[in-house]
This record gives structure tokens, sequence and C-alpha cells, in this order.
């Protein structure tokens, strides 16, 4: 049967699902103190929904300046997952399961995640952070959490999480990817590539208690405003 | 008929009369032979085929027969498609998956495929990333001029920009420096949109849009015909099911299309029809031979001359012909067999007859109308001889054949074995007695007769208005209900092709044939915009024709200067100088355009050679379709491209076979002409020939009008079937008018009687079986030779009136 999805497009996916990975865990509801990353994976998994802005920068070698974004992402538990960008273009893009809808200037796009072991295993990841899984998460990566001194932005305990790939299919891709946060909140994610390109992710405005009801998901879920 | 007194069957007359064993076993030696002979012949010569393009019509359309013929021939009937329910979608995945090693391992089957295949993913790469520019558009004159402008690279520098900060930056940041103007992506796209709509992935693996679904395709060795294999292949399809519930203890459910499983039921019914059939025919017959002939031996002898027939027919079909047809086979052998009539009237004759003669007296007797019985029905298949379908010529061979050399062997090899005659005993005689004075009465009750022959001729009147034919194939053969629906399910579940409706390009050469498929595509997209079809499946989603893509390359060299202005454009967009130097450098790159024969050596090929038909004499190309709402439109657009047609498999195998359905009526109705010269010649008298044919042709089409008023749905067998009630109605027919007013008017009764009632057992029992193509053939056969038997007597009253002779039987 006929795959319509190269290796380059399936390593591209990697890059863009750690980043909705991020997304997802940037805000939680607080409750006990996160020292360690079984406290954070353990609070993470009561996340029902989330409402936040972000303000992205990508440094790409082939270009003189740095790439800026900022728009909005909203997340319903436990597969939805919204980013809206709203500068400099507008543009959208929906994950629901297995299914990347992407919508800007050119058009709609649906990309098929299922097609690619790797890309499927950072769905799962997705799945696996919320759920607080995790054993399933160190199959794929080498986990490093360090609670930092001090608090965040609101309250609760600062904290950074680095997930190193272990397969060499994602180490070509992704050299590492680090969330910093408090809390439940993810303040900040950052993705280093291995070409040496980075992309920066800011989130502000975090909303960890939004409950989404179905006819919420069908209005809000949706590439067109 | 002779009017020998009948001589004392005494010991010196029976020695005079009887041939020696030695004259015997000459005789056996020689019927032996010849059929040993023929045997010979048809076994080492045998071959069998079911090519649909014999039974179309000569030389009118060429390419339809051989779409059809690869349709039947090509692997799409192997193919069946699994989906497996009843499970969360991660167990459906691990069932799947299971189901599938089981499977690949059968010797039985060649594919299973029910994920995505990794090395096809990299041949995509492989075959377009290089040759991304010759699969740029399908009007690159107009496209690349836009595209290579100075304001075409700046928005395709902005359009990069954007790429490069949305969600697919990654992946366009890899290829962007060799490919800035996105012309791979702009590939995938055409090659995704190609696949949309019928199967998801998941994890890997093949689902249903709505993941209830997980999605195997496997793919058998054997041809979806071949029962015996396909069962196989069922079987395990089971146990791998199994497997996989024990396995997995998830309580999976499995459904499936493919041809194969209607083959499997249509055996196992066919099988359960012919056992039961058979076995309750054959008890029936040899009780009622033995009982009429009173002689296991003589029960033999009616079967020699349709077995010399039968192996006589086939050994001149394929000295003719090369090859049979499986139609030819099945109903020529049922036509010969028939002819077992002739034998038992000569041994009806050569019992009933005056004691004591050697059954070469006998046949002397009797020979003048099994004569003409059996040339009146090789004559009545003359005119299919000229049939413009190859079919049905063929099988006017093999039955004229199979019809001389029956009644040939009835004369030749037969009377050899049969004794002397007048060994009738005392209650065949009496039997024989009491059927000559009833047809004898009827004979002196002209009214009767009459009353008949009308009532026959209104019941004719009246099916004419209600005879409809239904051609469909789908009624011929045992469709399940439950098989169609589990179809209709599975299909619905992954929008899948319709079965048999596609577009189909021919041209001498491949690169014609590819250019026609090109347009082939762009008009079916433009009638997917208006809805006239739900969607398609075409190779062009693999493969445009060289030209096109010359044309693409051709575009791309002709625009100036477009290095240096790309990089300027890009540059001003806001990259850095030297961020697109690949791609100025991959300009200069010759750029070969992608052809049939490497697809067909890529991972891609399975899929890339499903579109191709056939190859010989000319290329064929299909493309399928989903969803056709307006095949009308649909025709009428495809006029524009040469050589491209619109295919409906099933309406067109039912204009097909009403064709010949049609056809092989008139031609039998002509042929009734020549049969009825014949005879006219043969009696110089026409209310004479008159009687003898007349009756068989109002117990035909009797047959049939009442069939019709009774609702029965006519198809192609019951046409068939009007052919072997003729053939028995005029051998009845002529067999009393040449016994009328004389002794072995009796005897002649007894054996049509005999040879009615052996049909009636035979075709009888068909008519209750649950094939439907069978059951029509029993349907027609068993009422009209009944009927045959009714009217032939009362035919007889169209006769001058002849003395009064003594219809008994000393």
């Amino acid at each position: 049967m006929l795959s319509w999805t190269c290796s380059v497009l399936r390593r591209l996916l990697i890059v863009m699902l750690l980043g909705l990975i991020a997304i997802s865990v940037s805000a939680q509801p607080q409750s006990a103190p996160i020292t360690t990353v079984d406290a954070l994976l353990t609070q993470l998994s009561g996340l029902q929904g989330i409402r936040a802005k972000y303000v992205e920068e990508k440094k790409i070698a082939m270009l003189k300046r740095p790439l800026r974004s900022e728009g909005t992402v909203l997340f319903a538990a436990p597969g939805l997952l919204l980013r809206r960008v709203e500068q400099p273009e507008k543009s959208a893009m929906l994950l629901d399961g297995e299914v990347l809808k992407v919508s800007d200037a050119s058009g709609v796009r649906t990309i098929e995640l299922g097609e690619s072991p790797i890309v499927r295993h950072f769905v799962l990841t997705f799945v696996y952070v919320l759920r607080g899984d995790r054993s399933a998460l160190e199959k794929l990566y080498t986990l490093s959490f360090k609670a930092l001194e001090g608090q965040g932005e609101g309250q609760g305990q600062a904290w950074q999480l680095e997930l190193v790939p272990k397969q060499a299919d994602l180490k070509r891709f992704v050299a590492r990817a680090q969330l910093q946060g408090h809390g439940v909140i993810v303040d900040r994610m950052t993705l280093l590539e291995e070409t040496g390109d980075s992309t920066v992710m800011q989130f502000s405005e975090v909303d960890p208690r939004v409950r989404f009801e179905p006819a919420d998901r069908a209005r809000l879920f949706r590439l067109k405003e | 008929m002779s009017r020998e007194p009948a001589e004392p069957a005494g010991r010196a007359e029976l020695a005079r009369g009887a041939f020696s064993l030695r004259t015997q076993v000459i005789a056996a030696c020689a019927v032996l032979a010849v059929c040993g002979l023929l045997g010979a012949y048809g076994w080492t010569h045998f071959k069998v085929t079911n090519d649909i393009a014999h039974f179309l019509p000569d030389g009118q359309d060429a390419v339809t027969g051989r779409v059809l013929r690869a349709l039947a021939t090509s692997g799409l009937g192997q193919r069946m498609v699994l989906t497996l329910g009843g499970a969360k979608p991660e167990q459906l995945r691990a069932g799947s998956e299971l189901i599938a090693k089981q499977l690949q391992a059968s010797q039985d089957i060649s594919e299973v495929q029910w994920s995505v295949d990794e090395a096809a993913q990299k041949a995509i790469y492989d075959l377009y990333f290089p040759r991304r520019y010759a699969f740029w558009s399908e009007q690159p004159e107009r496209d690349y001029s836009a595209m290579l402008s100075d304001v075409g690279l700046q928005r395709s520098a902005d359009r990069l920009l954007t790429k490069l900060g949305g969600p697919e930056g990654a992946l366009i940041r890899r290829m962007a420096p060799e490919d800035p103007l996105l012309a791979f992506p702009r590939v995938l796209e055409r090659l995704d949109a190609a696949r949309q709509g019928g199967l998801r992935v998941r994890d890997g693996a093949f689902f249903s849009p709505d993941e209830r679904y997980a999605v195997l395709f496997v793919q058998t060795h054997a041809p979806a015909l071949d029962a015996t294999a396909q069962r196989r292949v069922l079987t395990q399809i089971d146990a791998a099911l199994e497997h996989a519930r024990a396995a997995l203890h998830v309580p999976f459910t499995l459904e499936k299309t493919g041809v194969g499983r209607y083959s499997v039921r249509a055996e196992t019914a066919i099988r359960a029809d012919v056992e039961r059939i058979s076995t309750l025919s054959t008890a029936l017959l040899v009780a009622l031979l033995l009982i009429v002939l009173r002689s296991f031996s003589a029960i033999v002898l009616t079967i020699v001359p349709s077995l010399i027939g039968a192996l006589a027919a086939s050994a001149v079909t394929l000295l003719v012909f090369g090859r049979l047809h499986g139609m030819t086979l099945a109903f020529g052998t049922t036509l010969i067999g028939v002819c077992s009539d002739y034998p038992v009237h000569l041994l009806s004759h050569h019992l009933l007859g005056p004691k004591g003669l050697n059954a070469r007296k006998t046949v002397e007797n009797v020979w003048p109308a099994l004569r003409l019985g059996g040339l009146t029905t090789v004559a009545g298949m003359v005119g299919l001889g000229f049939a413009p379908f190859a079919g049905i010529r063929e099988l006017a061979l093999f039955s004229s054949v199979g019809v001389l050399a029956s009644l040939f062997a009835t004369r030749w090899s037969i009377p050899w074995f049969m004794g002397i005659s007048g060994r009738g005993a005392p209650s065949q005689r009496a039997l024989a007695t009491q059927l000559g004075r009833a047809v004898g009465g009827l004979r002196e009750r002209p009214k009767l007769s009459c009353a008949l022959l009308a009532f026959a001729l209104a019941v004719c009147a009246a099916g004419a208005f209600t005879l409809r034919f239904d051609d469909d194939l789908a009624s011929w053969v045992p469709a399940p209900k439950d098989l169609r629906e589990e179809d209709a399910r599975v299909s619905q579940r992954l929008l899948a092709m319709d079965v048999g409706r596609m577009v189909v390009v021919s041209a001498p050469t491949l690169e014609q044939a590819l250019q026609r498929n090109d347009q082939v595509a762009a008009l079916l997209t433009k009638a997917a915009t208006r809805g006239e079809v739900g969607g398609f499946k075409s190779l062009h989603a693999l493969l445009w024709s060289e030209a096109l893509q010359r044309q693409n390359v051709a575009a791309l060299r002709a625009a100036s200067d477009v290095s240096a202005r790309a990089s300027k454009a890009f540059e001003t967009a806001g990259f850095e100088p030297e961020a697109i130097a690949p791609f100025a450098r991959s300009l200069d790159r010759e750029i070969a355009p992608l052809e049939l024969a490497d697809l067909l050596a890529s991972p891609l090929a399975p899929i890339a050679g499903g579109f191709i038909l056939e190859t010989e004499p000319s290329y064929l190309i299909a493309t399928h379709l989903r969803d056709v709402r307006d095949p009308a439109a649909l025709v009428a657009a495809l006029t524009s491209i040469p050589e491209a047609r619109y295919f409906d498999q099933r309406e067109l195998l039912t204009t097909t076979y009403a064709a010949f359905r049609a056809r092989t009526l008139e031609l039998v109705a002509a042929g009734l002409l020549a049969v009825f010269v014949m005879v006219l010649a043969r009696y110089r008298a026409p209310r004479k020939a008159l009687a003898a044919v007349a009756p068989a042709v109002l117990a035909a089409f009797s047959a049939l009008s009442i069939l019709s008023l009774c609702g029965v749905r006519l198809d192609l067998f019951h046409a068939l079937g009007v052919l072997l009630v003729l053939s028995m109605g005029e051998d009845y027919g002529v067999f009393l008018v040449e016994s009328e007013g004389t002794e072995g008017l009796a005897a002649t009764v007894l054996g049509i009687v005999v040879a009615c009632a052996s049909t009636v057992i035979s075709f009888g029992l068909l008519a209750m079986s649950t094939i439907p193509a069978l059951r029509s053939l029993g349907q027609i056969v068993s009422l009209g030779v009944l009927l045959s038997m009714l009217f032939a007597p009362a035919g007889l009253t169209l006769l001058p009136r002849a003395t009064r002779v003594d219809r008994g039987v000393a």
C-alpha cells in the first residue's frame, strides 16, 4: 500500500508535535508542590483543558532574522489541540487524535500522523505526558527533571524537564526539548535541532481551568474562526 | 416402417438373428478404439477458457472484449479486503498485525498489506524529489511563466517564509535550500489527495476513516473462481482471526469483500445441488429404464452414443478453435445428452418389434426417423453457425458434431450388442399398446387435438405480452444476501471505488496511452468538482506522460536567468544570500522523465501495475471511479479524448448477454425455418412437415409463456433451453409422423414416453436447484419437453386421415 509521506515529512511532524506537547503541558491546575517528575506527571494527568497565548521565535540558519509569530493555543483532553497563529499571518493547526490539519493561505492540508511509527510515538508522548505515564515516556526519551530554586511567575515550584530522544531517528531531528514551568504551568519550551536551528515558545495568560463542553469543542476546535 | 410379420423365435432363428460373440468383441473394440482416440485427442489438447470476449459481437468492439477479459483475469478478483472491528483501535492494530503475520505464512496468499510500507515512502522520495520540476504543473507553460516571473519568485519567497514559520517549518527547512519553490511538497500533496477518503493510517496500520476498523488487503495466488483454493484462504482467515482472538483475548469481528467468497458459496451450493440432484436423478432414471427396458446392458447402450458424441464434439471443437469455452462444454454436453433419445427409440422398437430379427433389421426400420430427427436437430443449429458471436459459433459446431456423432454411433455402434428383436416382456407390450391406443384415440378425436393446439396457441399469445428477460449476470449465480450486505458494509467503511466502473484509454504506444490518461485525469477532476463523480483513482497520480513531464522541464529551462532572479527575490524577502544556492545548482541537472518501468521496478509497482490492464497488442489504462452520478455526462465528455471510454462492467455484461440471448433466439428461429424446409423436403407434404415441427415450436414457446405468466424471471438459460426443447420436441414429432399408420407406432410412443420421462426427471430435478442458471434450464426443458410429448400426438391431427391400423403390439 502506498504511503504518502516521506521521511522528511515525518521528521517535521516530530518537531511540530514536540511543540504541541510543550503547549499542552503548559498549564495545569495547581496543587501539591512539584519536586519530582512523578509529581509533575501526576498533576498533569488531571488536565481537562487549557487556553493560553504564546510567542514563538525560530532561529533558522538560512534566514537573516529570526521568525517571530504569536497566537493562541487551546487544548481539550484527551486529544484535541488547536494552535492559532495571529501574527504575522493567520494560520491554524488542529490535532485531533492522529489527524493533523493545517490551514494557511495556501489552503487546508490533512496529515495522517499514523503513517510513521516515529510520529506516532510523539503523539503517544503527548498522551503519556497527560496521563503521567512515566514508563511509556522513558521508552522514548531520557527524562531529566530539575526543581529550580524559587517560584515562577505565579505560584508553584519552578521546574525544568528535559527530553532527550533515545531513538536514532529522533536524534537525527531533535537534539533535545526543554520545558520550563512552575506548578503545572509550562512557561517556556525550547527545541534544539541537530542543525543548530532552534525554536522557543513563551506562554502567557495561561488558563489551566478551562473545561470544554461538547458544544465548545465543536465551536472552538476548528480551523476556521 | 416395416410391416413384416413376426417370426417365431426358434433356436435357428436366434442363431441367425444375433451377432456372434466374436463380432460383438470386434465391435466393442472398435467402439472403445473410437472413444479412446477421441478421448486421447481431447485429453492431450484439452484447454478450457471462460473468456467473456467469446460472447461479444465480432469486431464490433475489440477494446470492450479486452477490457472485460482483463478484468476477468486481472488480480482484481483475487483481492480481498478485510475489516477487523469490535475493539479499541490499539487492540485492532495488534489484531490486524497478528492476522497479517499468520496469513503471510500461507502458501495460498501472495501478499497481505495491513500497514504503511516504509519502502514505498522511500521510493516516493527517490523517484519524485529529483523529478519534482517535471511534475510541477498539468499546464506547465502557463504556470511556469507565472511562477518564474519576478513577481512569482517574490511570492515563492514569501510563501517559503510563511511555511518556515508554520507547523511544517522543520520539514520545509530541510529541503528549502534545494527546493525553495516548494515543488516537492506540491507533488506530495497531489499524491496525498489521490489517496484521501478511503483509508486512514494509525500507528502505521491501515484503518477505516472512522478508526472503528483495522483494514487488511489480501491477495490470493489462485484466481477468484478457483473455489477450492479460495475455500482454503477463507479457512485460513478464520483461523487467523481465532488466533488473534485467543492471543489478545479480544472478541474481534471480521468482515470481508472479495469475489472468491461468492465462488466458494456457489461451488458449495452447486456441489450440494449436483450431489442431491444427480443421485436422485440417476436412481430414478435407472429405475425407469429398468422398468421399461428390463436390462442393465440396455441402459449402458443408451449412454454410449451420447458419450461418443461428447468426445467427438470436444475433439473437433478443440481442433477447430484450439480450446473449449466453459459455456460450450456445459451447454453443449447437455444438448448432446438428449441424444440418448436415439438409442431409447431404437431399443424400444427392437424390444417390441417382430421376434427373432437381427438388430440390423430394426435399424433399417427406424433409421429414417432417427436420421431425420438428428439432422433436423443439426439443421436447427446451423443458423447459430452464422452468429456474429464466436461463442455461439463454437456452441453450434460442438453441438452439431456431437449430435451427428451420437446419431451415427446409434446407427453403427450399439446394434451389435442389442441381441435379437422382439424380446419385450408382456408388460412392456401392454404398456406400449396402451400408449399407442391413447395416441390413436387422440388421433381419432381431431376436435380434442385442435383444442389442445389452440390452447397452446392461446398460452403463447398470452405469454407474448408478459415475456421479459432479465439479463443481469448477478441473477444467474447465487449471490447470497448476507454476502452482498457484507460487501456493502465493507465498501461503505472504506469509501471504496465502485467495482467494475472505470474509464479506460487505449493506444498503440504507452506514451500515447499516458497522454490520454493525463487528459482523462484532467477531465475527471473537473467532473468531480461538478459532482458528476464521487472520486477516482488514476495512474496519473503516480505517472504523467513523458510529453507532459518534458513540457514541464522545458518550461523551467525556458525561463531566463532564474537562479539570479530567485536569489535576489529570496534575499529581498529576508533570506541569507547563499540560502538557496543549492537550488541554482539543481537547475542545471539533467531531469530524466519518470517512466512506467521505473515505477514497476519500485515498491510502488503493485499500485502502478493495477491501472495497466493490458500492454499487447495495445496499451489499456484504467481509471477507477466511485459514485458515478451522471454516467451520460461522463460518456459525453469523454468523446473529446480519443479512445477513451466509460465502462460499467455489470451494465456491459448485462447488455452483452442480452444481445447474446436475443441473437440466440433469432438464430433458433432461423434454424426452425431450415428444419421445416428439411422436413418438407423429406415428406414433400406441408401438412406432414407441419405436424412434425409445429408441436415442438408450440411446446417451447408455451413453456416460456407459462413460466412468464407464473412470474418467473426469464434469462439467457431459458433461451438456451428453448433450443433443447426444440431439438427433442422435433424428434418426437418426426418419430410420430414416421410411425403414423404403422405397427411401430406403439413402440415409438413408448420410446418417446421413456425419453420424455427421463428428460423430465433429469431437468425437473434441476429445476429445484438453488443455482438460478441451473434452475432456469431445468424449468424450461422439463416443462417444454413434457408439453412436446403432449402436443406431438395432437400434431398428427394435421395429417390427412390414414387407414386405421391396430395401434397395439402383437
